[in-house]
């Protein structure tokens, strides 16, 4: 009997030394004469299935033409994708569509009710985009989604993902059959948006996740006076673009209200995508007014707030939240306000940055947001300049927030700002850890402040000066009665992104690698224009802290 | 099987940290039991089992692609379950390992698939199913026929009768 070494596999590729495999398998040689084995047919359901389940739901149905073995394995993927596009609007359209729907749910009715449909996602593109005005919301295939919805919501699928984004990129990566698609640009407008049958929501016995995005939906009126429940077992709600239908005031707030009612169990929720003046495209609306949203939701635990510039100011009254992200404008775009919410654990503040409407002196507005967040343990922050949370600390007249309980801290997008010296830049990010006494994980994200780097230009500054830092006794301005506390007494990681090698980069990984007492580790992460200095760079670390037990990684 | 070969398998199992695996056409490997253990459901039970002194027989599973799925354990053990998840050039390596294992012929890659299926290594059936699909997409029923040698057994009434209900999914 062969016996192998520890060592089973040779050092050859797979590829080279398969041949030799066809030899070992005296299974599938005996079978018939004639080509190769059927091999894929061989394989169980359940590895079947999966296989299906990865495939757009048109070619995954393709399947059932390929032999009886075939027939309805696809209608039982635990999972479906029902994406169904790039139909041309030819005269048997409807009746191609009308099959689609047909053949969907008898497929569905065949499944046994315990094999419930547990995952629906479905992304619908409009094939007349070309013909916008004729455009009607009946066509096809929105109102296919609808009813196979419906349907899935009757036998007890649990999430459900509805899509009618016009076709564009972002919204359709996961789902590689469309690479092909045409770019179509964002020019749909509130009267192309699919609308949602109001009874789709009425039958959401055990929907756990809902997602919706770009569509128009009314709530039921029941469920929006407090009477009915739309979801009594929902927990996630993303919204992305959805709208009130046509009829109301054309105020997102009754909308929310009625969904936030009619879901008690809901710990999740998402609004994402609410553009400036969207009331615009919408005729039926006669004011386009400048809302003011109060979100209010007392069993609510993660929220998530994503670029809802229509609103004048949002509201939160949250009670349990335990994580927040906030993606929107810098101050004075609009006003977000937490009311209260002591368990606060985790935030995340990304500031969108709208050059035309930034305004220099709003520190005291642009805090705000960031003092609510001053009991959280994990905060992080994006920004395209550190003055965005940084300036305000020298203005003086309030006093800054102090992170007591912070332990995880990540700046994104910071170093060296546009608009400060370098000096300046630095003492600032100093003394803003100065407030934060028990910090124990930091990450810096670095930026280069020419921006993109052209990595093949020896002549660039940046790169002829570079050598020369390393070597430079670091001057780090005076703190002005700041103790960097965490410095000494707790920081154990610090991560380190974009790191070119600038001056003000160095002197700062100096600084760190200096005064963290406590640092167990620390990774460098090189801007791509550093790879081929890789293990110079290396060296430059550990030469800083040569007689430590720091770990110092470089990647 | 040949006693020598199995009591020499016991024996060296007693090595710290090795296991013995017997494919379905004999041959016997040794490897790292946490390695193999971390990414198997399979090799985890039959060591708790008490397998852990003698050859674990894994019938359905041939040589070749037992090998293969060793190394895939034993990269993924090593690199991904290592201290490295933060760390770019591991993720590099990875990928790059699994785009290379991804390349294998069609047989091997049915093979796979039954081993990663069998062992239950969750990520490795997960890298070849992908590879199916992305074989399997955008191809019509003739041509899936001709790259996988489905055969047919409708008859022609059946198979026109299937035709039809799929239609919308067919052009």
């Amino acid at each position: 009997m062969a016996k192998r070494p520890l060592s089973p596999c040779p050092k050859e590729s797979p590829t080279t030394t398969t041949a030799k495999r066809l030899r070992l398998r005296s299974s599938s040689e005996e079978e018939d004469g004639g080509g190769a084995a059927d091999r894929i047919s061989a394989l169980p359901d359940a590895v079947l299935q999966r296989i299906l389940s990865l495939l757009p739901i048109s070619a995954a149905a393709r399947t059932s033409a390929l032999s009886r073995r075939w027939r309805l394995l696809w209608t039982a993927v635990p999972s479906l994708n029902l994406h169904h596009h790039h139909h041309p609007p030819a005269a048997d359209s409807s009746s191609s569509y009308h099959r689609f729907v047909l053949s969907m749910l008898s497929a569905l009715l065949r499944r046994s009710s315990s094999d419930a449909v547990c995952s629906l996602r479905f992304l619908a593109d409009h094939p007349h985009i070309a013909d916008a005005a004729g455009y009607s919301s009946s066509s096809f295939p929105c109102c296919a989604a609808d009813e196979i919805a419906a349907f899935a919501l009757r036998s007890g699928a649990q999430e459900l993902s509805l899509d009618f984004k016009i076709s564009s990129r972002d919204s359709i990566t996961d789902i590689t059959e469309c690479l092909e698609d045409k770019e179509v640009g964002e020019t749909y407008s509130y009267k192309l948006l699919h609308r949602l049958p109001p009874s789709l929501l009425k039958l959401s016995p055990s929907l756990r996740v809902l997602r919706l995005k770009d569509c128009r939906i009314r709530v039921p009126s029941a469920a929006a006076a407090g009477g009915g429940l739309l979801a009594p077992q929902l927990e996630t709600l993303w919204l992305t673009r959805v709208y009130p239908a046509e009829g109301g005031d054309g105020r997102i707030q009754p909308l929310l209200d009625g969904l936030v009612a009619g879901c008690p169990k809901l710990e999740s929720l998402g609004l994402e995508g609410y553009p400036m003046g969207w009331q615009r495209n919408a005729v039926e609306f006669v004011v386009p007014p400048s809302e003011d949203l109060t979100l209010s939701c007392r069993q609510l635990i993660h929220l998530t707030v994503r670029c809802c510039h229509c609103f004048r100011s949002v509201q939160v009254d949250a009670p349990r939240l335990e994580s927040l992200q906030f993606v929107g404008e810098v101050p004075p775009g609009y006003r977000f306000v937490l009311v209260g919410s002591p368990g606060l654990v985790r935030a995340e503040v990304v500031y969108c940055y709208c050059p035309n409407r930034y305004v220099f002196d709003a520190e005291e507005r642009r805090n705000g947001l960031l003092q609510k967040l001053s009991h959280v343990q994990s905060l992080s922050i994006q920004s395209r300049t550190p003055m965005d949370y940084l300036v305000s600390r020298r203005v003086g007249d309030k006093t800054p927030p102090i992170y007591r309980q912070l332990r995880t801290l990540e700046l994104q997008g910071t170093f060296p700002s546009f608009y400060l010296e370098d000096d300046a830049s630095i003492s600032y990010i100093l003394s803003f850890l100065g407030e934060m006494p028990i910090l124990e994980h930091l990450t810096l994200g670095l930026s280069s402040k020419i921006w993109p780097i052209d990595s093949s230009d020896e002549t660039n500054e940046l790169f002829v000066l570079k050598k020369h830092f390393w070597d430079e006794e670091c001057e780090v301005p005076e703190l002005e009665g700041v103790t960097v506390n965490c410095l000494q007494h707790s920081l154990k990681t610090i991560k380190i992104t974009e790191f070119y090698e600038m001056e003000i980069h160095i002197t700062l990984v100096k600084y760190l690698l200096r005064n963290a007492f406590k640092l167990e580790e620390m990774w460098v992460r090189g801007g791509p224009a550093l790879y081929a200095d890789h293990l110079r760079i290396q060296q430059e670390l550990l030469k800083l802290r040569a007689d430590s037990s720091t770990k110092i990684t470089l990647i | 099987m040949a006693t020598t070969g199995a009591s020499d398998g016991a024996s060296a199992a007693k090595k710290e940290g090795l296991v013995t695996l017997m494919s379905g056409d004999g041959e016997i490997f040794e490897v790292e039991a946490a390695a193999v253990a971390a990414l198997s459901v399979t090799i985890r039970h039959a060591i708790e089992e008490g397998f852990g002194d003698r050859p674990i027989p894994l019938p359905i599973v041939g040589a070749r692609a037992l090998a293969l799925a060793v190394e895939y354990c034993r990269k993924h053990h090593s690199l991904g379950g290592g201290a490295g998840e933060d760390s770019a050039a591991y993720d590099d390596e990875l990928r790059a390992f699994d785009h290379n294992l991804a390349k294998v012929d069609r047989d091997t890659l049915f093979d796979l698939i039954e081993a990663a299926n069998y062992l239950e290594i969750e990520g490795l059936l997960n890298l070849m199913c992908r590879t199916v699909a992305e074989m399997m997409k955008g191809k019509s029923v003739e041509e899936l026929r001709r790259t996988f040698d489905v055969s047919n057994d409708y008859t022609p009434e059946e198979e026109e009768e299937v035709r039809r209900e799929v239609s919308w999914a067919l052009d």
